[in-house]
């Protein structure tokens, strides 16, 4: 059993109070007034009622009265026998057990009846906070998604929307759906809200419309009923599931295409164009290389037409066929000679370059005596070391036969020889020829200027001149040693230097014994 | 003294050849077409032929294919004048039948020498 409450207190006080009132009167009436004992029991009733009230302490009320009786009668002066009373006292006992059984049991039943209601309370309003919670998600659902949503009544009402729906197409609620089209004043011919409003069938199409503000409103529209418990319908939820830039993006993407197709048919008709201008420029170019061969050989030729005469006569002269000279016309009409032969050279290397660079040099391969060769080169240079008082000495084999272009090879040696000669005042210049194994290997070195370092790699460089403070150091055209390393490449051969500044140089060429044709 | 055929349409040069020869002490016989050098050849039968390559008419190689021709034994040398810029002329030129060559332009100096090679 529970301790007694602040609530439970103030009812037993207000009992206590009722008792002793009771007492009071029962006192008075009965021995102030001598009134009859049954009629001052009335005013126990009032007691009985106020414990049936409060019922749980029926039994000790009913006690209380029971005692108070037995005293009252003991204390009578007009002596009831005290058998009634104790029959008195027992019917108090036997009423106020009764009662207090009874409303113990109706306390136990209201104490069940409040822990239910409150756990009812409890529950009911963890169930509306649960709801609040699921609107308030819904709600922030529709209200992030980018479609605007609205839900309308069966009369088109718009009588919900959606946040979006609100801010971008001016949805205010109380309007009619076609409302939000621009000067619509009646509902759509192919309505669907009034369609699933009678079939409550769940519809979607793509359309096109012009909004409230002028814009042009592309959009999938979806239509789907929202029905009462009993499955009636109520109304219809729209939403519209805007397509206008995706659509705009499509119209832009055809028209980019159908620029596209524009521009690939111009570019194509361009490159048509172009590729017949190329075709006429090929032909153009192939007429001019062909001019060019032809002005070459027929330079050449023109030129050297009358370096012919101007060298043949000269040496006729020279030879005292036209008569006896005197030394100074000897020393002048010798000038007149190197020049001419300066000039055939000159002539002859520019020949060579334009027919390397065409690619059409045809070598002439033939067995022949290198020696002899070298031999002839070493004679022909004779004359000009002595002038410049050079030992001119040549170490080599007896014999050697090789297959090769005879006078390719005699170019590069006379070449190599010539410079040697040209850029050597003083000391010697030795001419090697070695065979080892099936290459051959000729060297020509001299104790001339030297090359400088910065110098050496565009020794083989075509018009490449050496200069020294600023001059080119001697005359010639800088295609010397640019043909003759072209030449040996074109035998098969490599050509080396070494050389020390202003101690002199050594170039040396190797080639094969027997020249084998590479195809490329 | 031989005698020397020199089939060569250039005046100077011609001029130059045949002064050349003379004074070494030989006999010139000139001709300036190949077709006169191919008659002058087998009617004179020279000890040697200078041909040019370059002639108006029939050229040096084909004057040479019927010089070679016409003779029994093909001994008479044949010096083609060749051009140093004309890619082939010494290869065709031997071809032809040319006993050897003599690049242009003529140096006084050699040529002799070269000449007396084939005489």
């Amino acid at each position: 059993m529970k301790k007694f409450d602040k609530k439970e207190l103030n009812k037993i006080i207000i009992l206590g109070f009722l008792l002793i009132i009771c007492l009071w009167l029962t006192y008075y009436f009965h021995f102030i007034l001598k009134t009859e004992v049954i009629f001052t029991h009335l005013f126990y009733i009032p007691i009985l009622l106020a414990s049936l009230w409060w019922a749980r302490k029926g039994i000790i009320i009913a006690v209380c009265l029971a005692v108070m009786l037995l005293v009252l009668s003991l204390a009578d002066p007009l002596k009831v026998p005290i058998y009634t009373d104790l029959i008195r006292a027992s019917m108090f006992i036997v009423i106020g057990t009764i009662i207090g059984i009874l409303s113990e049991k109706r306390y136990l039943l209201e104490g069940k009846l409040r822990a239910y209601s409150k756990n009812l309370e409890q529950r009911v309003e963890e169930r509306t906070s649960e709801i609040r919670e699921l609107q308030e998600k819904q709600k922030a659902i529709l209200d992030n998604i980018s479609d605007a949503v609205v839900v309308l009544d069966n009369n088109l009402n718009i009588i919900w929307a959606n946040s979006i729906a609100a801010s971008q197409y001016q949805v205010t609620l109380g309007e009619k759906c076609y409302q939000l089209y621009k000067d619509q004043k009646k509902p759509c011919s192919n309505c669907f809200a009034r369609k699933t409003l009678a079939d409550g069938m769940v519809r979607s199409s793509e359309e096109e419309s012009i909004l409230k503000d002028g814009r042009r409103f592309n959009f999938i529209i979806s239509c789907s009923p929202i029905k009462d418990l009993e499955g009636k319908i109520i109304s219809v939820v729209e939403v519209f599931h805007d397509i206008t830039e995706r659509k705009k993006d499509q119209e832009k993407l055809k028209e980019y295409q159908e620029n596209l197709e524009e521009l690939v048919k111009e570019r194509t008709n361009k490159l048509k164009e172009r590729t017949k201008e190329l075709k006429d420029a090929n032909l153009k170019l192939q007429e001019l290389d062909r001019l060019k061969s032809m002005f070459i050989a027929s330079m050449s030729h023109e030129l050297r037409t009358p370096l012919n005469s101007i060298i043949g006569f000269t040496g006729i002269i020279l030879q005292g066929m036209s008569g006896k000279i005197t030394e100074d016309q000897r020393k002048e009409l010798t000038m007149v000679k190197n020049s001419s032969n300066h000039l055939l050279t000159l002539i002859n290397d520019v020949i060579d370059v334009s027919k390397i660079e065409a690619g059409k040099v045809e070598l002439f391969i033939e067995e022949f005596n290198l020696i002899d060769l070298v031999q002839g080169v070493k004679e022909s240079f004779k004359v000009a070391a002595d002038e410049k008082n050079l030992k001119l000495s040549l170490e080599m084999l007896k014999r050697l036969i090789i297959k090769s272009d005879e006078r390719r090879i005699k170019q590069v040696i006379m070449n190599l020889v010539s410079n040697a000669v040209k850029f050597t005042d003083r000391g010697e210049i030795e001419i090697k020829v070695k065979k080892k194994d099936d290459r051959v290997k000729v060297s020509v070195a001299d104790t001339g200027i030297g090359i400088k370092k910065e110098d050496m790699e565009k020794l083989f460089k075509q018009f490449s001149r050496i200069y020294v403070e600023g001059k080119p150091v001697t005359e010639g055209t800088g295609l010397g040693l640019y043909l003759s390393k072209k030449i040996v490449d074109l035998l098969g051969g490599q050509i080396e230097v070494e050389s020390q500044f202003e101690k002199g140089s050594m170039f040396t060429f190797t080639f094969p014994l027997k020249y084998k044709e590479v195809k490329t | 003294m031989k005698r020397i055929l020199v089939v060569e349409d250039n005046e100077i040069n011609m001029y130059l050849c045949s002064r050349i020869l003379k004074s070494s002490g030989h006999e010139v016989i000139e001709a300036r077409s190949g077709e006169e050098g191919v008659e002058l050849a087998i009617k004179d039968k020279p000890d040697l032929i200078l041909m040019d390559i370059q002639l108006p008419g029939i050229d040096g190689l084909e004057a040479t294919k019927r010089i070679r021709e016409s003779e029994a034994d093909g001994t008479i040398p044949i010096i083609a004048l060749t051009s140093y810029a004309m890619t082939g002329d010494r290869e065709k030129a031997l071809s032809a039948g040319c006993t050897g060559y003599i690049e242009k332009p003529i140096n006084p100096d050699t040529f002799m020498s070269e000449i007396e090679k084939y005489l």
